[in-house]
Formats: C-alpha cells, structure tokens, sequence
C-alpha cells in the first residue's frame, strides 16, 4: 500500500506475482496484527466496530466543501470560456 | 494530402529511428522494464537524446549535410526494424538482461468508465493537435529562430554564431530534432516533432506516476496531462517548452526510480535526460535548483539511505553535465558566459537583450496578489502569456482536494519540487508556458484526489466527478475549436501555400523576395518571422541596439550610404497600421519615410503588401532596394 500510515516498506510486486516473499510476507503479518489493535482499541474506546479503519470514508461536511469549491471554479471558468466564445 | 501523408511518414521513419538507436543504448545501460510500454518510452526517449547529440556533433564539425542525415535515418529504421525483429522471435522473458521489479501499489482500481472517458477526450484533443500542426507552421517565435536557426544551420551545413541572431548560441537541441525534420521533409515534419514530443511528455507523466498510483492510475495522469490546453496547444508549433517538460519529467521519473531502487543505471538514466532538459532550455536549470529543497528534505529523512543519495545525485550531476554541458560551454565560448544573455548585468555587461523585464511579472510581492495568484492564472490566462498557453481550471479545482485526501508516499516530494519550481517562476518569469515542467507532478495529485473520491459518499462523488470530467471535456472543446481553419489544408483540400497566403503575414512578400532580390542580397528586416525568406535577414532591432544606428545617421541618404557600407543590400519595412495586437518600433520606418520629401530617393520601393491580422490591424510590408549612390543620382535625374 502507497499510504503512509498503512504502507510496510519493501512490498514489491509484479503482475500479481510476489517477489521477495518473506519480507512481503512479514509486512502482511505485521499489517494484520495493526488492523486487528486498531480494530480492538476501537471497540474499546468507542465501544462499536470499524470495518474498514484504514480507509475511513471522507465526512459528508468535507466531501461537500470540496463539490462546492469545485463547482465555484467551474463557474468562474467556464462563464470565462463563454466570455472568449462570444 | 500527398504532402501530408509524406510528412506522417517522415515523422514515423524519425521515431523509428530515435527507437532504433535508444533500444540498444537502454539494454546497454543494462535496464530493461518489464513492461513493453515502458521499454518503448524509454527507448525513444534515449534514441532522441542520442540523435539530437549527433546532430549536434555533426553540425559543430560542419557535416550537417541532409545526406548524411537521412542515411543515418535509414540506418536507425533498420535498426528498430531488427530490434523489433527479434523481440518477436525471441520471448522477452528470454531477452531480458536485467529486469527491474515496478512497485505496484494497491490503490482502488480506476472504474472502467472513467479510463474510457478520459482516453476518448485524450484521444480526439490529441488528434485535434495533429490536425493543426498538419498545417504549416505559422507561431511567431517558431518563425523568428526555433525553426529559422537549423534552416541556417542547415543552409550553411554547420551550427555558427550568428552575430545578429543571439539565440544561436542557446541550447538548442529541441531545434536540432527539428532540424532532421526540416532536412528530411520541410517545416510540417518539424512541427510534428514537438507534436510527438507531446506525446513523449504524456508517455513521461505516466512513467512518473506509475510508482506512486499504479499503472491504470497513471494512464490517467497521461490522460491528464494531454487535456492541459497550454501543452494541447502547443504540440501544435514547433517551440520548445513541451520538449523542456517531457526530458525534466523523464528525468525525475527515472531519477525517483532510481531513490525507490537503490540502483545507480536508474540514475545514469536520470542524468542522461537530465542532461538533456539542459540541452533543450535554460529553464532546465530553474527545475533544477527547485529540486534542491526536496532533495535536502531526502537527505535530513533518510539517514540510512545519505551515502545512496549522495551517489545516484553525483552521477546525475556528472552525467547531466557531459550530455548537456556542451551548450553552455559554447555560449560561454561566444560570450563570455555560459547562460548569455541572463545574468549579464551580474558580470557587468549590458550588450546583451533585456531579459528582466517587469512587465513580464505582472503579480507583486504583495499579499493580495500572493493569497490569489492560483485563481488569477487560471481566471486570467490573458496576463500570463496568452490564453493560447493556459493550463485549464482542473489544477485550481483538485488543490481543494489535497486538503482532504490522505498522504500518497512520493506525493509530497513532487508538490515540494512543484512548489520550489512555482515560486521560482513567480520571481523569474511569469508565464504559463514555462510552468509546463510541473503539469505531470500535478497531473499526479490530481489522480490522487480522483482515486480519493471513492471514499466520498455517492451523491458528492458523482458531483465532483461530474464537474472534473466537465473540465477535461472543456479542454477537449478546446482542441477541436483550434482545428478549425486547418482541415481543409491537414486533408489536402487546400495547397499549404494557399493557406500561408490566408495566415502568414510573411509569406506573400517573402514570395516576392525570393523572386526579385539576388542570391548574394542581404536583407535588414524590420521584420522578424524570417522562416519563409530564402535570403539572409538581419534582425532590424538586434542590429540597432548593437550599433544604436539611429542615434548617428537621421537622414535618408546618410543612412543609405551607411547600409550599404555595412554591406546591406535591401531593407525590409513593415508598419502596423492601427493599435493593437503585433507592434513594430518604427524606427527604420521613421527614416525611410523621410525620404518623401527628398528629391533624391535612395530606397526604392521593390515591392508592396498589405496583410490584416486577426486582430484586424493591417500590416503594410514594403520591401525596398538601397540603391548604391550612382543609382540614387540617376533615378533623381529621372525624376
């Protein structure tokens, strides 16, 4: 995995086929291990289950914001264009 | 549509060519990507460089002979003729010498239909781009000396120092590829060089990316980069800013390749392209010192990995230097300095052009203009360079995204080199062609913001991936907007001298100096677009500023006699007949239309043209004879 947080150094592959196994398979492992603390130390503290807690979905506030800004550019951009068309 | 078609084929021989002699020079190197598209990238790449070298030492040693050149073509066809033979023959797991294991990450997978969406748009912008620099060339700075110098070179079978022409003494390996496209066919295969360069700067976007987001992701990258209006745009001239970014992206790609690997031929690769982003601009050096940042924030990090570092950036160092070092020491040889006519002031010489101009930085050192530069480069493309160069909204639209995506490992190094680069240009030189070199790294962020969409709920994912898609249709839009002017004559429905006639300022009265004037004329030409003129030109305002000729000589006659003891034997006038758009200095204008009131004559009108721009600003050429002092008393007698 390319993530910082995630990601264990030294995970080669190719095509599907793994090279350099037992550091791969080390990484795993220990990627397991991870998922299974955090997933327990959520339970714990939050007293609920996390499914996937290395890809938490993006807050709904955030996500809009971003649609907002998005859609603010295209405005300005494309009445621009429309200007340069006329 | 001949003309075109023999053009395509010309471009096609090129590459095959520059495959054929990369080819062996990658396997050389003992690198050998397992994957075929990467083998082709890199081969071409390294065939071009190769080339252009060659070029380059042939034309230093005066053999540029278009002989010489179309059998070292041929030689190179066969060649990639025989490498592609035995691939075929021989399985490449067989041919392998030493294979180099990508890293693959694991990303979500890129939705099929959006790797269809964004190859269609990619593809039609791209053929749109072809359809346009199938037309003959027109861009003013192609026609002043990006194709005007190896045009000379060529006439004159060596690369000179030619005294009016400064940017002779530039890096100039972009103009020697075009130079094998002049010598084989004309113009038109030139401008497809940078067409295909085009093509390499995606090919390197994707290279770039692959590491980081995984071969599909960084097709989308490719896709990206191609969608960019200004590099859209520009494929179709034969200028030399998409060259620069290609080899500065290639160079970066091989040399993260070589960080990840630990492995020293990624680096000799790297330096090699390096060297050749050197050879093509100065700007090359620009991307370099924004490397440093990063490079220092690599050294502070990674402690295990200093020595590795240390060595992959000397080989790169050395290896750049040799490739591309060649063009500074000869400017240097000519000048006095190796990156004349910049810094000039700095070594106390002032003969040089203006280069620090402020009106090419038209945003301060203010915070107004700090806080809003991203939203006026995209909103106001005019101000930067012409809206012909604009790098699109996507850019400004996905850094909003950054705030919210996770950090992609290698990601913070690019936007750091990014940065670097960016606030160079803001104190250098504020011009979107010359933030092309970064397009690819933020080609990658915005991949990465678009593979970070899959976390968003479905409502705003669907709304941001709609509004995305929108901006590379627009770009797409673009493209197609630009062709049309330039089917009939991409088609052959109209003669390539027919549609320089309707759109190239020049051409008609270069026709009449090609039929009037003598082959041993000397031209003093207000004008500078002297691609299509079969004599040679002198630039009016290089030469007046190294001779400041109007401050001496006011009066018609006077000036005659001195043009002529200079050893010109015409001058070419040109005069724009309202505001805006071109602008001339009037200053030969002024003299020679003193001369109306003059019972004597000495410059005599050979021949009249008019052109009106697209600006709608009529321009009056007159192409006149300096007639020697006997001749001024005849033809005042005739009077």
């Amino acid at each position: 995995m390319p993530l910082k947080e995630d990601a264990p150094r030294g995970r080669w592959w190719e095509g599907g086929k793994m090279v350099a196994p037992q550091q791969a398979r080390e990484g795993e492992l220990h990627e397991q291990r991870m998922r299974e603390a955090r997933r327990l130390t959520a339970k714990l503290l939050l007293g609920r289950e996390i499914l996937k807690p290395e890809v938490p979905p993006v807050p709904g506030w955030q996500s809009w914001m971003m649609v907002g800004w998005v859609a603010v550019v295209a405005g300005a951009y494309f009445s621009m264009l429309a200007g340069w068309w006329r | 549509m001949i003309s075109t078609l023999i053009s395509l084929f010309i471009l096609i021989a090129i590459w095959l060519a520059a495959f054929g002699l990369g080819r062996p020079l990658l396997f050389g190197l003992g690198l050998v990507p397992s994957h075929r598209i990467d083998r082709l990238l890199w081969s071409l790449a390294l065939g071009l460089v190769g080339a252009g070298c060659l070029l380059t030492v042939l034309g230093l040693c005066g053999w540029l002979y278009p002989q010489i050149i179309a059998a070292l073509t041929i030689w190179g066809c066969l060649e990639a003729g025989r490498c592609v033979w035995t691939s075929w023959k021989q399985p490449a797991s067989d041919a392998v010498i030493f294979s180099h294991e990508e890293t693959t990450p694991e990303l979500p997978q890129a939705p099929r239909w959006l790797m269809v969406m964004l190859g269609v748009l990619a593809g039609i912008s791209c053929l749109a781009a072809l359809v346009v620099a199938l037309a003959p060339p027109t861009a003013g700075d192609a026609l002043c000396y990006h194709l005007e110098l190896p045009k000379t070179f060529l006439a004159q079978r060596q690369l000179t120092n030619l005294t009016y022409q400064e940017e002779s003494t530039y890096p100039l390996l972009t103009e020697m590829w075009f130079a094998w496209g002049l010598a084989l066919d004309g113009p038109v295969a030139a401008q497809l060089m940078h067409w295909a360069l085009g093509l390499l700067l995606a090919g390197g976007a994707f290279l770039l990316a692959e590491p980081l987001v995984g071969r599909r992701w960084a097709a989308a990258a490719a896709a990206v980069v191609m969608l960019t209006p200004g590099i859209n745009n520009q494929m179709t001239a034969p200028l030399n800013d998409v060259a620069l970014a290609a080899f500065t992206t290639l160079a970066l790609a091989a040399w993260l390749r070589s960080v990840l690997h630990g492995e020293l031929r990624w680096s000799l690769l790297a330096g090699v392209m390096a060297g050749a982003a050197l050879g093509i601009k100065f700007t090359a050096l620009v991307f370099a010192a924004s490397m440093l940042g990063p490079w220092l924030w690599l050294w502070v990090k990674q402690k295990s990995q200093r020595p590795e570092l240390l060595r992959s950036s000397a080989l790169v160092l050395v290896v750049s230097l040799s490739v591309g070092g060649g063009w500074y020491l000869r400017n240097a040889w000519h000048h006095g300095n190796p990156v004349y006519p910049y810094l000039e002031a700095a070594l106390g010489d002032s003969s040089g052009p203006p280069v620090d101009r402020s009106e090419k930085r038209p945003l301060g050192w203010n915070v107004a203009h700090l806080a809003t530069f991203p939203w006026q480069v995209t909103m106001q493309p005019h101000k930067f360079g012409g809206r012909g160069h604009q790098l699109g909204a996507l850019f400004l639209a996905v850094a909003g995204g950054l705030l919210i995506a996770r950090r992609l490992r290698g990601l913070g190094l690019l936007l750091g080199i990014a940065a670097g680069y960016t606030v160079l240009w803001y104190a250098l030189r504020q011009n979107h062609r010359f933030l092309y070199p970064i397009v690819p790294l933020m080609a990658v962020a915005v991949v990465w913001v678009w593979c970070e969409l899959a976390r968003f709920r479905p409502a705003p994912r669907w709304a941001a991936q709609g509004l995305l898609l929108a901006f590379c249709a627009s770009s797409t839009a673009i493209s197609l907007a630009h062709t049309r002017g330039e089917w009939a004559v991409c088609c052959g429905w109209e003669t390539r001298a027919s549609y320089l006639s309707h759109h190239e300022p020049t051409y008609a009265i270069s026709l009449d100096a090609h039929r009037l004037l003598p082959a041993n004329a000397l031209v003093l030409s207000q004008e500078q677009r002297a691609f299509y003129f079969q004599r040679p030109m002198v630039r009016e305002s290089v030469f007046r500023r190294k001779t400041n000729y109007h401050q001496d000589h006011n009066s018609p006659v006077e000036f005659s006699r001195y043009l002529r003891a200079e050893g010109f034997t015409h001058v070419l006038v040109v005069e724009a007949q309202a505001w805006g758009g071109i602008r001339y200095q009037p200053v030969l204008s002024k003299i020679v239309n003193q001369q109306g009131g003059l019972s004597t004559q000495p410059f005599v009108c050979l021949a009249e043209r008019y052109y009106t721009t697209r600006e709608q600003v009529p321009l009056r050429y007159r192409l006149m004879l300096i007639a020697p002092p006997s001749e001024t008393t005849i033809l005042a007698a005739r009077k």
